[in-house]
């Protein structure tokens, strides 16, 4: 049953990601390049969205927060290198799987690159003494940090994204005239 | 101009949709379905080579083996969202609107999708090695972890767009200037 409902979420996030743009490479690069922030202002309203949702629902007691461990080195060299490949390619590894539904062939080598990828980090990790587990700093969220109680945080978290999309989107507009 | 949606009403639909799934004790994640890919041919050639443990430690996913899991039918949802997309798409404007090669590629590099496909190629490679060393990609670490305000997906974020702007501005600069 779980794994239905996987690929109907599956379907909609793919959807989503086709019908705002997010599957071209044109729009991927352009945001990158600052000279259209269309799929950046998506996401990070997207996110705001969210944070309100989860941590009404999290005050309440109907969802638990489901967090990815904070390690500041790793997350900071992968982020880099990730970004050089996002910039090289043109997709995120989510959105080369929808561009491939879509018919472009240049997601297909995507995909291939990123099996190909994690191969290579596999065999280094499986073969060298490479880990960066020692600066591993736990499961944290900004409402383990702040001194305030969650949904403050939380609600003030998404009026500043909220407020930062607006900002850009009035800027952008100005731009083009 | 094509009749896409805006990004409010996308950011909105990816909002609530992050909400259900995050509701139903899961979260958005695709290098998992990655790692399990992989994973899955190496062992099939090779059993003994790397231990299961080591393909899946550290991703994004909840699974802890090679079997088809959440995540991968997640992935397969997108690839078939991108499908509908297209079909959608070419219902509304009559034709099919996928290019071969982006435009905004071949207008930097010239009409040689071979080396579209190189790039797109190592772009991919790239994009799982950095998946890999961060813990997760674009929509584990932005999309769903941005939301509950972890710590990771604001410092892979950054990152993201720290290596990702000035390497696309370097890429795709203007040759005439």
């Amino acid at each position: 049953m779980s794994l239905i409902l996987a690929v109907v979420f599956g379907i909609a996030f793919g959807y989503i990601l086709q019908r705002v743009g997010a599957l071209e490479f044109k729009n991927i690069i352009n945001a990158l390049r600052l000279k259209d922030l269309t799929i950046p202002k998506f996401m990070v309203f997207s996110v705001a969205i969210t944070t309100l949702g989860v941590f009404s629902l999290k005050s309440v007691g109907l969802v638990s927060l489901d967090l990815i461990t904070t390690n500041p080195v790793g997350n900071l060299i992968g982020g880099l290198i990730f970004g050089g490949g996002f910039a090289l390619a043109g997709y995120c590894p989510g959105t080369c799987i929808g561009a491939m539904g879509e018919g472009k062939r240049d997601a297909k080598y995507t995909i291939l690159g990123g099996l190909v990828g994690v191969l290579i980090y596999t065999i280094a990790k499986q073969y060298t003494n490479f880990s960066l587990d020692s600066f591993d700093l736990g499961k944290i969220s900004l409402i383990d940090i702040i001194p305030l109680n969650g949904f403050s945080v939380a609600v003030i978290f998404s009026l500043i994204l909220i407020v930062a999309v607006y900002l850009i989107d009035v800027w952008e507009e100005k731009k083009k005239i | 101009m094509d009749s896409k949606w805006s990004w409010v009403k996308g950011g909105l639909a990816l909002g609530i949709l992050n909400i259900i799934i995050l509701l139903s004790g899961n979260h958005l994640g695709t290098t998992t379905a990655y790692a399990q890919t992989s994973g899955y041919f190496i062992e099939f050639f090779t059993s003994k080579l790397i231990p299961i443990s080591t393909w899946i430690e550290g991703t994004c996913g909840t699974s802890g083996g090679l079997q088809v899991s959440w995540q991968w039918m997640l992935v397969l949802g997108i690839f078939i969202g991108g499908v509908i997309g297209r079909f959608i798409g070419r219902f509304i404007h009559g034709k099919a609107i996928t290019e071969e090669i982006p435009k905004l590629w071949c207008e930097r590099f010239g009409n040689r999708p071979k080396l579209r496909l190189v790039h797109a190629f190592i772009g991919g490679v790239l994009l799982l090695i950095g998946s890999r060393i961060a813990g997760g990609c674009t929509s584990s670490h932005i999309i769903n972890g941005m939301s509950q305000m972890a710590v990771s997906g604001i410092i892979f974020a950054i990152a993201v767009f720290a290596s990702g702007i000035p390497v696309s501005m370097l890429i795709y600069r203007r040759r005439d200037k």
